[in-house]
């Protein structure tokens, strides 16, 4: 079964699985919600550079077919400030929007940082046209516009594209990573985020390649501590450089990712 | 003489980006290797341990935690 909106991104509607609405969730067959990081509803490095894009990294974003396709400005100093997953200083450029879980109506709820819920990504390689050594994250945030990850306390899916075709993917927790070997046949990147109660505690993830078969898979712990149980979560997709390496201006990342948040009521 | 465990059903061969002991940052290929120690034994370890001496730990101490690190290592690359 191909990948499926659950749920119209800027209405909410319901579709895909849902077919008919209003019945309740399918959770036998839940669709993701594709990212289009021009509808509107993200905070985003053109239009809030000072929050999103500090050192102003990111000329241009648009949107095809699935595809958010992202033109650089040029980085001439590379610096593991921009990298997500090597240093606690997060520079890069990033996009957020408010993190929501949809009802049995379709309508959107906020998820806080107290509830007990999953952020389940999908992070698919589409190949740049000309690629910079490429951090891609999709992933729950306490913040998402801080420069620091002890403000930002991100945890989600990672693709790491480090030359043409070598594309490695795994797990961004915090400011660390897990990540398997580069694999030719690596396709979609699915990734769970575990949180509940105030904590983000690990992201667990498995590569598959384009039929949709496992090639590898990994976790890592994160273990971080949101600084209370009622703070409003955001969805961050960051776009950062791997290592310290620098961009070219006019070179690129195409980001096709997918999302859903599942979030329930513990037993008390 | 202290213990330690190797969990090695953890043991894998994963790219790791994170920050060391020293809080210097690192990002490599490994095998990521857990090496547990029991609460028991964490008192005779740092007992057994003055970092500021270069001949601590004891050569026989060392060799417990160097020989669970490579038989680990020895049937994680030969798997």
């Amino acid at each position: 079964m191909g990948i499926v909106r659950a749920f119209d991104p800027t209405t909410g509607a319901s579709g895909g699985s849902q077919e008919g609405g209003g019945g309740g969730a399918d959770l036998s067959a839940l669709g993701f919600t594709a990212i289009d990081l021009t509808d509107g509803t993200w905070a985003n490095p053109i239009d809030d550079q000072a929050t999103h894009d500090p050192d102003d990294l990111v000329d241009s974003i648009s949107h095809s077919s699935g595809v958010n396709t992202i033109v650089m400005n040029a980085l001439g100093a590379g610096s593991s400030d921009y990298s997500w997953t090597s240093s606690t200083t997060q520079e890069a450029p990033r996009w957020t929007t408010p993190l929501y879980a949809q009802d049995a109506d379709g309508n959107n709820v906020r998820v806080t940082s107290g509830d007990t819920f999953i952020l389940e990504t999908v992070i698919e390689y589409v190949a740049p046209s000309s690629s910079f050594a490429t951090e891609i994250v999709v992933a729950t945030a306490e913040d998402g516009t801080a420069t620091t990850s002890g403000a930002n306390k991100a945890q989600g899916g990672l693709m790491v594209i480090t030359g043409a075709g070598a594309k490695r993917m795994g797990a961004f927790t915090g400011s660390s990573s897990d990540l398997k070997t580069g694999d030719s046949n690596n396709h979609q990147n699915i990734a769970t985020a575990n949180h509940s109660s105030g904590r983000s505690q690990a992201v667990s993830y498995v590569n598959v390649n384009s039929s949709g078969g496992q090639l590898t898979g990994g976790s890592r712990n994160s273990g971080m501590t949101f600084t209370n149980t009622t703070t409003d979560l955001n969805l961050m997709v960051g776009l950062g450089v791997f290592s310290s390496g620098t961009i070219s201006a006019g070179e690129d990342a195409k980001i096709k990712a997918y999302y859903r948040v599942v979030s329930f009521t513990r037993p008390s | 003489m202290p213990d330690v465990k190797i969990d090695f059903q953890a043991v894998e061969v994963a790219g790791i980006s994170t920050q060391a002991t020293d809080e210097t940052w690192w990002s490599e290929d490994v095998f990521a290797i857990p090496v547990c120690i029991p609460l028991a034994e964490v008192g005779p370890w740092l007992a057994a341990y003055d970092p500021g001496n270069q001949y601590s730990p004891s050569a026989a101490d060392s060799r417990v935690i160097a020989r669970a690190v490579l038989d680990a290592l020895k049937k994680a690359a030969e798997d």
